[in-house]
């Protein structure tokens, strides 16, 4: 169904640009774009920035995935921390990446680190927020369960906590997918290349500065099928097999 | 009747508890709970008698009185106490069937699992459903996979809160039938919790019958123990003896 609508937006495309209206510069023609991005795939310009920009994305996910379960469960541990946490996730929660990038340029500079920062300050707070909710729904059975077979924490972890929290993490990591992706995209197109390494926003970018208006819609189709193929494909088949496949959610 | 012993398993010692400062749940119970007896606790809702086998698994530590396993004072739960709700999430809904029956056995370190899961599948009859997931099964099989999994690990004592209350009459029959087959084969001892009559009637070796404020009003052993569907007017009678019993005029 949204092939078919994909289509359909591709044919209006094409007679927009065919009445001659519009200046090519802004309606470039489907074949243009199709063929700016077969070329940048083929010098594999295109793949190296995505791939770039994936793993900052990826490592940045693990990290702040990471991050939020320590927090969590200290916050589970010591009221003082939880108190912390909570006004943490009430204000920092709120700001976009993309806002925070100035202050993190004086810090640190233009480089990788600071799309770091902004990436794992996108993931962090929702995946908090999340895995606090998941944290604190953990059925009283559960617990006297643990005290039956005397469980340990180790055991309680792996063995209740983590598959229980699994759809929390899932809707965490999902939002901070969105949001990691999108202020990761923004950063780019502000830093610019770090070492040639710039990423797709940098990608679409330095496209605008050259006035190559298809590569610019090139790179933007490929951050719409990035998009399909995890939030879609990604995340929904790890929930079929998983949480989906066990009832947990519907 | 299942046990001839008159030791008890469990002793409940001048227990009193109240929940958050408010007009006490408990005060000053004492009973005695025999070696493999079924003991039931029979009582109207709101009369304290889940708190009083949450205390006998000892999940709520009473503020006065002691409880005693086998004459031994005790202060934390164990798993020779395995205590079931009614609820039926108990059960992990990411294990499947065997791996919930199993993952106590996994917990305790035994080192024969998979076979002693077997052997439990097959004796609440979910033997054809190893590897279900929980919400994949009714209301009953998810019952019988909590009854398993309870006793895997083959404990003593067997505390059940009103474990049936949610199901239909068919599926409670067989449950009933299956968990008083259980108990006469094993020789565990049974502590159960229930509001009905019939349920207590039909089941236990004994009756200890609490009132709606908490105290018991009468102790008896029980003649109609396992006498599915055998209803006599010695049971119609003692059934309407217990009704008095637990009712409370004032509430009605």
């Amino acid at each position: 169904m949204k092939f078919f609508w994909f289509l359909i937006f591709l044919a209006v495309w094409e007679i927009i640009r065919i009445s001659g209206n519009f200046s090519p510069l802004i309606f470039p023609s489907v074949k243009d774009v199709v063929a700016s991005l077969v070329s940048s795939s083929i010098d594999g310009e295109i793949f190296f920035q995505l791939l770039f920009s994936l793993f900052i994305i990826f490592i940045s996910l693990a990290a702040g995935t990471v991050a939020a379960f320590i927090l969590v469960l200290g916050s589970h541990v010591s009221g003082i921390l939880d108190s912390l946490l909570k006004s943490l996730v009430s204000f920092f929660h709120p700001l976009p990446g993309i806002a925070i990038l100035p202050a993190v340029i004086l810090w640190t500079g233009t480089g990788i680190e600071s799309i770091f920062i902004i990436v794992i300050h996108s993931v962090l707070w929702p995946m908090v927020t999340n895995l606090h909710t998941g944290y604190s729904s953990i059925p009283e059975n559960y617990s006297f369960f643990r005290k039956n077979y005397r469980m340990n924490h180790f055991q309680m972890f792996t063995g209740i906590t983590l598959p229980y929290s699994l759809p929390y993490i899932l809707a965490g990591l999902k939002i901070s997918f969105a949001r990691s992706w999108r202020a990761l995209i923004s950063a780019e197109m502000i830093f610019g290349a770090a070492g040639g390494k710039g990423g797709i926003g940098w990608y679409i970018f330095s496209k605008r500065v050259y006035m190559d208006t298809a590569g610019i819609y090139a790179g933007l189709l490929v951050i719409i099928v990035i998009g399909i193929v995890i939030e879609e494909l990604f995340f929904t088949c790890i929930e079929q097999k998983t949480v989906r496949k066990w009832g947990m959610i519907s | 009747m299942g046990y001839d012993q008159l030791n008890s398993i469990i002793r409940l010692e001048n227990i009193s508890h109240a929940y958050g400062g408010n007009k006490s749940v408990l005060s000053d119970i004492s009973l005695e709970i025999p070696e493999k007896s079924f003991y039931s606790i029979l009582g109207p809702s709101g009369c304290g008698k889940s708190t009083l086998l949450k205390i006998s698994a000892s999940m709520l530590k009473p503020q006065a009185g002691h409880v005693y396993v086998k004459d031994r004072i005790v202060h934390s739960p164990d798993p020779e106490r395995i205590i079931v709700f009614q609820d039926d999430n108990q059960l992990f809904p990411w294990m499947t069937v065997r791996e919930n029956i199993s993952f106590p056995l996994r917990l305790l370190g035994r080192s024969i699992i998979d076979k002693r899961s077997e052997i439990l599948e097959k004796q609440v009859y979910l033997d054809g459903y190893t590897d279900y997931y929980p919400s994949q099964l009714s209301g009953g099989m998810r019952k019988r996979t909590i009854i398993a999994r309870a006793l895997s690990s083959e404990p003593e004592i067997l505390l059940l809160d009103e474990p049936f209350s949610s199901l239909d009459i068919q599926t409670r029959i067989t449950l009933h039938k299956l968990i008083y087959s259980i108990w006469e084969k094993t020789g565990i001892t049974v502590v159960f919790v229930t509001h009905d009559i019939d349920e207590a009637l039909t089941l236990s070796s004994d009756i200890a019958v609490m009132n709606s404020s908490g105290s018991f009003t009468s102790i008896f052993r029980n003649s109609f123990a396992g006498s599915f569907g055998e209803m006599s007017i010695d049971f119609f009678t003692r059934r309407k003896e217990l009704m008095n019993m637990i009712e409370s005029p004032e509430k009605i």
